[in-house]
């Protein structure tokens, strides 16, 4: 097995797999959106709440492989507490650094994020990680469109 | 058994190492075929059909060779009932656009089966949706994996315009009883539809004994080049069906008020045709047939019961064809905690080549209460040594995920 694969499937990753963080159902949904990955059938359920401009809860069900799976449960640990604008900038960062658009600093990322940076040594599977990032994004859309 | 064909294939011979089992998706072509492309091209090459010089008439006459020998090839003394097209999907969508749209009606309907691929169940459901007909589907025995003919037989009325069904499931290697079907459908006046893109490169193909109204298939699946499709239409309804598209090489007679058409296939052939992907499958029938299908069916169902076989010695695994049904080469399965898409890429990085995913047949995988599965496909240059590549990348992936 080659050292790229080894990087993209590390046990960080795994384990997110295995045990994806903040499925559940949340008592107030202020956005939601849901994603489709059409070539792999990969589909992920997003909702935020919302209060004051801050993320106070957010919903991830991903039903997918494991790099989408993961990507979706590490998005939902880190995305909390932050307020709306911070998400929206990081979501918009995140992508571009998976899609390899721009040089980004990614040292003072949290470490579960930065495990996602294997990925982009798959150019097949860096539309998996991205679907949550994607999807989130529209929520938050959707949400501003809202008001 | 087949081994010796093996080095004919230039793709497996450039990349050792590599574990081609994605047949079903695409077949590497042998170098004979193309060299009677190449040839066609330095030797014989000018528009069809309408120079009045030497050259053109040698390159008419080698495109109408290939619609002799691949009519011969299914079964039909009758080679104007081959008409020449990209491949089998616009070959159905052919169908669904003439035919289709004259003879089917509000409240009628079509049949189609769960386990078509998306270009044999699309054009119906748009074609049902337009008509405001209604779109029919029958299902499968999920043991069995075979067609639900008791099911077939209650949902056919008079009101039943179309059949369409597969003749070997790209998915699950399923190959109806085509006959059985064929019968039904004309006993309640309804014309068939058979998509025997994933049954020719594996099965022997003779259209005289059940007797289909429509046939389709694709060249880059049996050795041909990709890009050139053929359909069989029985005589009578190409006559009367409208042309598909409109222009040079279909026309009889143009003038400013008004256009009349060809006889078929011309008809249904608008434009410069693509001579050498008819050159080209005319060379794969010739390969195949030099080799035979029964021993080609023979060697690649031999390679998959082996692989069943070991995957199930590997437990985890959960393989959907009983050892018993598989007559083909192609192996469907999943590991349990483990999505296709990650098998594909954990064997993929270990050069073994396996589709992953819906396969075009996404009512078939939710039939089958799936949101994807792997399929490994075997044909005639695959050897045993595949199938050790295939267990170890198995045995890997199982690795990388603690399982």
């Amino acid at each position: 097995m080659t050292t790229q694969l080894d990087n993209m499937y590390r046990d960080l990753i795994l384990d997110h797999y295995e045990h994806p963080r903040n499925c559940h159902e949340l008592s107030n949904v202020n956005s939601s959106e849901e994603g489709f990955n059409p070539l792999c059938g990969d589909h992920v359920d997003i909702n935020f709440e919302q209060k004051d401009g801050k993320i106070t809860d957010i919903s991830v069900c991903t039903k997918g492989c494991a790099i989408c799976t993961a990507s979706g449960s590490i998005m939902s640990d880190i995305l909390k507490g932050h307020s709306v604008e911070e998400t929206d900038r990081l979501v918009k960062e995140v992508k571009a650094y998976l899609k390899g658009e721009r040089d980004i600093e990614i040292s003072n990322w949290p470490p579960s994020l930065q495990a996602l940076s294997g990925v982009r040594k798959f150019p097949i599977r860096i539309k998996c990680a991205l679907l949550p990032w994607t999807t989130a994004e529209l929520a938050l859309q959707n949400q501003t469109k809202q008001k | 058994m087949l081994e010796r064909f093996r080095k004919d294939f230039p793709v497996l011979e450039n990349n050792p190492g590599l574990t081609y089992l994605d047949s079903a998706a695409s077949t590497q072509k042998p170098a004979v075929v193309l060299e009677k492309m190449d040839h066609f091209y330095r030797f014989d090459y000018a528009n069809i059909h309408r120079g009045l010089y030497n050259l053109s008439e040698r390159a008419t006459a080698s495109y109408e060779a290939a619609r002799t020998r691949i009519a011969e090839f299914i079964g039909t003394a009758v080679p104007e009932s081959l008409v020449f097209t990209r491949n089998a999907t616009e070959s159905l969508n052919l169908i669904a656009a003439t035919i289709g749209e004259q003879i089917v009606h509000k409240g009628d309907e079509i049949i189609v089966s769960v386990m078509e691929h998306h270009a044999n169940f699309v054009p119906w459901q748009q074609l049902a949706a337009r008509k405001d007909a209604k779109l029919k589907v029958v299902g499968i025995d999920r043991k069995t994996l075979e067609l639900d003919m008791a099911a077939l037989e209650s949902a056919i009325t008079g009101k039943t315009r179309f059949v369409c069904c597969t003749m070997a499931s790209n998915v699950l290697g399923t190959t109806p009883n085509v006959a059985k079907i064929s019968k039904l459908a004309k006993k309640h006046g309804a014309l068939t539809v058979f998509d025997a893109a994933q049954f020719v490169p594996h099965h022997k193909l003779d259209i005289s004994t059940f007797d289909p109204d429509f046939l389709v298939l694709s060249g880059h699946k049996m050795l041909a080049v990709d890009g050139f499709g053929v359909l069989y239409g029985k005589p009578e309804h190409l006559a009367a069906m409208p042309p598909y598209m409109t222009g040079g090489d279909m026309i009889e007679n143009v003038t400013i008020e008004k256009t009349t058409y060809s006889e078929p296939p011309q008809k249904f052939e608008a434009g410069t045709p693509f001579m050498g992907g008819a050159i080209s499958l005319h060379a794969a029938i010739d390969y195949l047939e030099n080799i035979g299908l029964d021993r080609i069916q023979e060697h690649e169902s031999a390679l998959a019961k082996l692989a069943d076989e070991k995957l199930r010695a590997i437990g985890k695994v959960k393989l959907y064809r009983k050892p018993e049904h598989i007559h083909n080469g192609i192996l469907p399965f999943n590991i349990e905690g483990i999505h296709p898409h990650d098998v594909a890429t954990i064997l993929g990085d270990m050069d073994i080549c396996v589709r992953a995913g819906h396969h075009c047949a996404q009512p078939l995988i939710h039939f089958m209460g799936e949101m994807a599965m792997v399929r490994a496909s075997f044909y005639l240059y695959n050897t045993e040594k595949d199938v050790d590549r295939l267990i170890a990348g198995i045995q890997k992936t199982l690795e990388v995920f603690h399982k």
